[in-house]
C-alpha cells in the first residue's frame, strides 16, 4: 500500500513526530511504500539542523534524516509554515537576508500543492497532529 | 530587507481529478496556527481545482464564529482575522462548510453568530460524510 504520512508536531514537544516516526519504519518494515512525508505546522522544527539534545538522548532530526536518505524518502517541508517558525535552506536565508540557514539535507522546502499532490497519489493519508 | 511574501499557495498549479477533497477542522481558531493552517491547505486544494469541502467539528466549531473583529484585540498569532478567511472560503470555490450540530451545542454556542456560509449538520451523517470523500485531511 502506498502510504503518505503528515507530521503537524515539533520534536521533543509534542509525541506526535515520534509516533510518527515509528509509524514511518513499521510501514517500510512490512514493505509498503512511503510516497511521502510532509512536515506542516510545527512539524517543520523536524527538519531543523540545529536542534541540540543530550547525547544520551534520543535524536528526532538525525534519526528522521537517516531514515529519509536509508529509504530515499521523498521529504517535503512545508516553506510557508517552515519560514515562519525560522527553518530556511541556503536560497531562502539568502533571499531574505537571514545570517543562516538551518534545513537539514534530505528535506526540501515546498508549498502545499505537495501535500495535495500526496493526497491524490498515495492509497492512505495518515495525520500525526499535536495533542493540543 | 525583503517583503516576506512566502505563502505556500503561490506556485500551487492545476490538477486534473475527479476526486473530492474533505478538510476536517477540530481545533479552535486561536490559541493555536493549526486552525489557519488548515485553511490555507483548503485554499490550496481549491486553487488547483479540486473539489475541497470541509467539516467543522469539536473545537473546530469555533472557527465558524463570525467575529472579524478578533485581529483588533491582539487575538491572532498571525495579526490577520480568523473569520475574515472563513467568509472568503466561498470565493475560492471551497464549500460546503459544515457544521457539527453537537459540537456546536455542547459548547452552547448560538447558531445565529455562525458564518453565512456554515451549513448545520447533524452529527449521525457525519461518518457518512468521512465516507463519501475520497480524501480527508484532518487537522
Amino acid at each position: 500500500m502506498k502510504f503518505s504520512i503528515i507530521i503537524l508536531g515539533a520534536p521533543y514537544t509534542d509525541e506526535a513526530a515520534e509516533t510518527a516516526f515509528r509509524f514511518a519504519q513499521a510501514t517500510l518494515k512490512k514493505d509498503h511504500e512511503i510516497y511521502r512525508l510532509f512536515f506542516y505546522h510545527d512539524g517543520v522544527h523536524n527538519a531543523s539542523s540545529l536542534m541540540t539534545l543530550p547525547q544520551d538522548e534520543v535524536q528526532p532530526t538525525s534519526r528522521w534524516q537517516q531514515l529519509i536518505e536509508e529509504h530515499q524518502l521523498d521529504a517535503v517541508v512545508c516553506i510557508a509554515s517552515a519560514l515562519r517558525r525560522g527553518i530556511l535552506n541556503k536560497g531562502e536565508a539568502r533571499r531574505f537576508s537571514k545570517p543562516a540557514d538551518n534545513l537539514l539535507a534530505g528535506f526540501k522546502l515546498a508549498g502545499l500543492g505537495e501535500l495535495v499532490d500526496a493526497a491524490l497519489q498515495s492509497d492512505k493519508l495518515i495525520t500525526f497532529g499535536p495533542c493540543s | 530587507m525583503n517583503q516576506a511574501t512566502h505563502n505556500s499557495t503561490d506556485a500551487v498549479s492545476p490538477v486534473s481529478t475527479t476526486k473530492r477533497l474533505l478538510v476536517v477542522c477540530r481545533t479552535a481558531p486561536y490559541g493555536s496556527s493549526l486552525a489557519r493552517e488548515s485553511l490555507e491547505t483548503a485554499l490550496a486544494a481549491g486553487a488547483m481545482g479540486i473539489n475541497v469541502a470541509m467539516l467543522f467539528i469539536d473545537e473546530g466549531v469555533w472557527q465558524l464564529i463570525d467575529n472579524r473583529d478578533a485581529h483588533h484585540k491582539g487575538h491572532t498569532e498571525t495579526g490577520k482575522s480568523h473569520s475574515a478567511t472563513i467568509s472568503a472560503l466561498p470565493i475560492y470555490d471551497v464549500g460546503p462548510l459544515l457544521a457539527d450540530k453537537e459540537s456546536l451545542s455542547q459548547r452552547g454556542i448560538d447558531l445565529g453568530r455562525l458564518a453565512d456560509d456554515a451549513e448545520i449538520i447533524e452529527t449521525v451523517q457525519v461518518i457518512n460524510i468521512l465516507n463519501s470523500y475520497e480524501i480527508v485531511l484532518s487537522f
